[in-house]
């Protein structure tokens, strides 16, 4: 008896007014519909007909009570619009008010690649706060055979990077011209009722674990896979800019808009192509303009440059150039099996030492120490704390003796502090010819390097570390013949002659340099010559044998 | 016809161990020397074939070595006596470019006691006590440069070290083209040949053979 009480005074009061009763008056409202409400859950003053005059608001928050939570913060709230004046109420599927519906198409005129952003995506994408996002690319083939997650995902670890996306296009291209289509998404969920004053700074997407960050790539076509993607490979990654300031653009004052800009002036959306760069580097571009890379189209200079990280080309360690050529020549050690020691060769050389030869090759000698991973160039810490001073401006102090010799005298100080402290030269390339076309693919010339004529030694540097950067100090290297160096025991950079075609071709005087410039060579010419008369001699001994019946 | 006993089951081993081992020595060596061309195997197993088989020839060479001291075959057949031999290797230089044409008995046919004739006393002194061991020690050296730096640069340098190399292989290869020929200059074209399968030789109670 109890619980009917308590059942029946629970009843709201209101239900006595039906919604039949107040569309006999609100006859515009025929056929409202707000997800099954009636009239008084809404305006639960009324409790009799007829009602007063003037009635309190509904207060919506009375059911959507998280949606009004989130919309306090919401800037169009702080700006005094209610509920009503983007949904119409009483008409919910109707009147759903959109952002465009007030504010037009806005020009976003400050929008990097405005079309790129709003073809894309939704305003709250980046005016709200979205309860989530998802970045799914789906290939659809159709009429042929799907090719195996093996050839998209080529380094099997189960993420596609923008090289095996690229190269993903380019199978479609070659093998499935007219039978795929590529859907990109970038879906967007909630965020409607957050919309903030500012929108999301452009980190948000392009800064490598924001939004969009679980992107995935969908294959539909005879089998169905899916691989989990970079999202950087659509959504670049802006650079960080504590760290520009310390590139070469950066360096020297170059802004973004002295890109970004120019090249939107010129239409071209804010994809970056090499017109921007020629602008700068005009004599660089020329040259690389009558390459082959560039005449048959293999790459703009964004593609081997990052031009937010770009640095002097002389301070990066010889893996890191060897791997702007190796994103495309990826084969590039099993292409080399011919070349003695080939691992050590690139850890030593880039690839433009042998295939650029109008680059400028240098002698680098620098303090290092041996560790269990090899030698290691000391830090410029280091340096300090061994010496008490900085060792650039100590080099640069004296004037009285020459480099090598002043750099001598820091190594014996430093020897003093620091045991460990040996010299090592290494050869890197100090100023590119862009051209690496200039020589013979299948030249395998060993000389150019490995022999007193090199042309290394007639440019040789020590490199002192600053805080900074790196300081290239003209030497002779006369000096450092007095100390052990490895690399002239590892490298044997006056190591042993190999014989080449055109050596044979001097042999048998048909064209090449003359005989008497082969020096050691002329062990092969003068062996081969005996072998030759050795057999000369028993081919005429044995005929005779033949002849004589012996 | 009788049988004269040659060479022992150990020798003959060896022969064929050290004709496998120079064989291969040879033609990796051939490639190490000429990148551009190409054999069987890529440039990075050529290195190592070349030194693990250099090694192991000079393994062998020192087997022969310890055996052929302890065997009495170096005091037997590589002593160089003058009086004798100098004149002995003229005889059979003549043999060689006359005699052998117009039927000439070999003037020092090979026995147990006495394998080598002169002129084979000289080649074989000249290849097992210099040719090899320059060869081999050599090589030893740039099997690990680094390593032996020291010498290699009171030597002259790799290219000094790689010039004695080469010219010891050139040397090796025409010994053997020479060798391999010689080899058919027994009784019969395949006599000694034979014989350095199955250890004797058949030979005829009047005529002489030749190594």
């Amino acid at each position: 008896m109890g619980a009917f009480l308590i059942l029946l005074l629970s009843i709201p009061a209101t239900a006595a007014v039906k919604d039949e009763e107040c569309l006999d008056c609100h006859d515009k409202l025929k056929g409202f519909s707000h997800k099954g409400a009636g009239c008084t859950d809404c305006h639960s003053s009324i409790t009799e007909l007829p009602h007063g005059d003037k009635l309190p608001k509904p207060d919506c928050a009375g059911c959507h009570e998280k949606t009004a939570a989130l919309y306090k913060g919401d800037v169009h709230r702080t700006e005094g619009l209610a509920c009503v004046q983007c949904h119409d109420v009483h008409f919910l599927e109707k009147g759903r008010k959109t952002c465009a519906s007030c504010h037009g198409v806005p020009k976003h005129s400050g929008l990097p690649a405005r079309e790129r952003h709003l073809g894309s995506l939704s305003c709250v994408a980046c005016h709200g706060r979205p309860d989530g996002t998802e970045l799914r690319v789906r290939v659809f083939i159709e009429g042929k055979k799907t090719p195996d997650a093996g050839a998209v995902d080529r380094d099997g670890n189960h993420l596609i990077d923008r090289d095996e996306w690229r190269g993903f296009v380019g199978l479609l291209e070659d093998t499935f011209r007219g039978h795929y289509s590529i859907e990109k998404r970038y879906v967007v969920s909630g965020g409607l009722h957050t919309i903030a004053a500012k929108p999301a700074p452009c980190d948000t997407c392009h800064g490598g674990k924001g939004y969009f960050s679980d992107a995935l790539l969908e294959v539909t076509g005879s089998t169905s896979y899916r691989i989990p993607l970079d999202p950087r490979v659509f959504i670049p990654e802006l650079p960080k800019f504590k760290d520009f300031e310390k590139t070469v653009h950066g360096m020297n004052g170059v802004t973004c808009v002295d890109c970004h800009g120019s090249e939107r002036k010129a239409g071209r959306g804010w994809t970056i192509d090499s017109r921007v760069c020629v602008k700068c580097h005009e004599e660089v571009s020329e040259v690389y303009g009558r390459s082959k890379h560039s005449l048959r189209g293999a790459a703009q200079c964004v593609d081997c440059h990052n031009p937010h990280n770009i640095k002097p080309y002389r301070d990066r360690p010889s893996e890191a150039r060897v791997a702007v050529c190796a994103r495309c020549h990826r084969n590039y050690i099993e292409r080399h099996g011919w070349l003695p020691n080939t691992r050590l060769h690139f850890s030593y050389l880039e690839c433009a030492t042998c295939h650029s030869p109008r680059s400028q090759k240098s002698m680098v000698y620098y303090f290092a120490e041996k560790t269990e991973s090899g030698k290691t160039p000391l830090p410029y810490g280091r340096l300090v704390a061994a010496l008490g001073t900085d060792p650039d401006s100590f080099v640069k102090g004296d004037n009285h003796r020459d480099a090598d010799a002043r750099i001598g005298r820091l190594f014996t100080i430093l020897r003093k502090k620091d045991t460990h402290a040996i010299i090592d030269a290494s050869i890197i390339v100090t100023k590119v010819y862009h051209d690496y076309s200039e020589t013979p693919v299948k030249e395998k010339g060993c000389l150019p390097c490995h022999s007193g004529e090199a042309a290394f030694y007639d440019s040789m540097f020590f490199v002192l570390p600053e805080k900074e950067s790196t300081d290239y100090v003209p030497v002779k290297g006369t000096l450092f013949s007095s100390y052990p160096i490895g690399t002239f025991v590892d490298i044997f950079l006056l190591g042993e002659d190999k014989l080449t075609k055109a050596d044979f071709r001097t042999f048998l005087w048909l064209r090449g340099p003359r005989l008497t410039q082969l020096g050691f060579k002329l062990i092969d010419f003068f062996g081969m010559l005996l072998m030759v008369l050795a057999l000369a001699a028993i081919g005429t001994h044995m005929t005779l044998r033949i002849v004589k019946r012996r | 016809m009788r049988h004269v006993d040659l060479h022992t089951l150990s020798l003959r081993i060896w022969h064929w161990v050290n004709t496998m081992l120079i064989f291969l020595l040879i033609l990796t060596g051939v490639r190490l020397r000429i990148p551009e061309i190409r054999f069987l195997f890529a440039y990075r197993n050529d290195v190592l074939i070349h030194r693990w088989m250099g090694l192991a020839a000079c393994v062998s060479f020192l087997f022969w070595f310890a055996y052929s001291l302890a065997s009495g075959n170096i005091a037997r057949n590589y002593a160089f006596r003058p009086a004798r031999d100098v004149k002995g290797m003229v005889r059979q230089g003549l043999y060689y470019a006359v005699g052998v044409f117009r039927g000439w008995p070999n003037p020092y046919p090979t026995t147990p006691e006495e394998k080598f004739n002169p002129l084979q006393k000289v080649a074989y002194t000249g290849v097992m006590f210099v040719l090899t061991p320059l060869t081999g020690v050599t090589g030893i050296l740039f099997s690990n440069i680094p390593y032996f730096r020291g010498i290699i640069s009171y030597i002259g340098g790799t290219r000094v070290l790689d010039a004695i190399h080469v010219i010891g292989g050139y040397l090796f290869v025409i010994y053997l083209i020479v060798h391999v020929y010689m080899a058919t200059l027994g009784p019969t074209p395949f006599a000694h040949i034979k014989a350095m399968f199955t250890g004797y030789e058949e030979e005829p109670e009047t005529e002489k053979a030749d190594p």
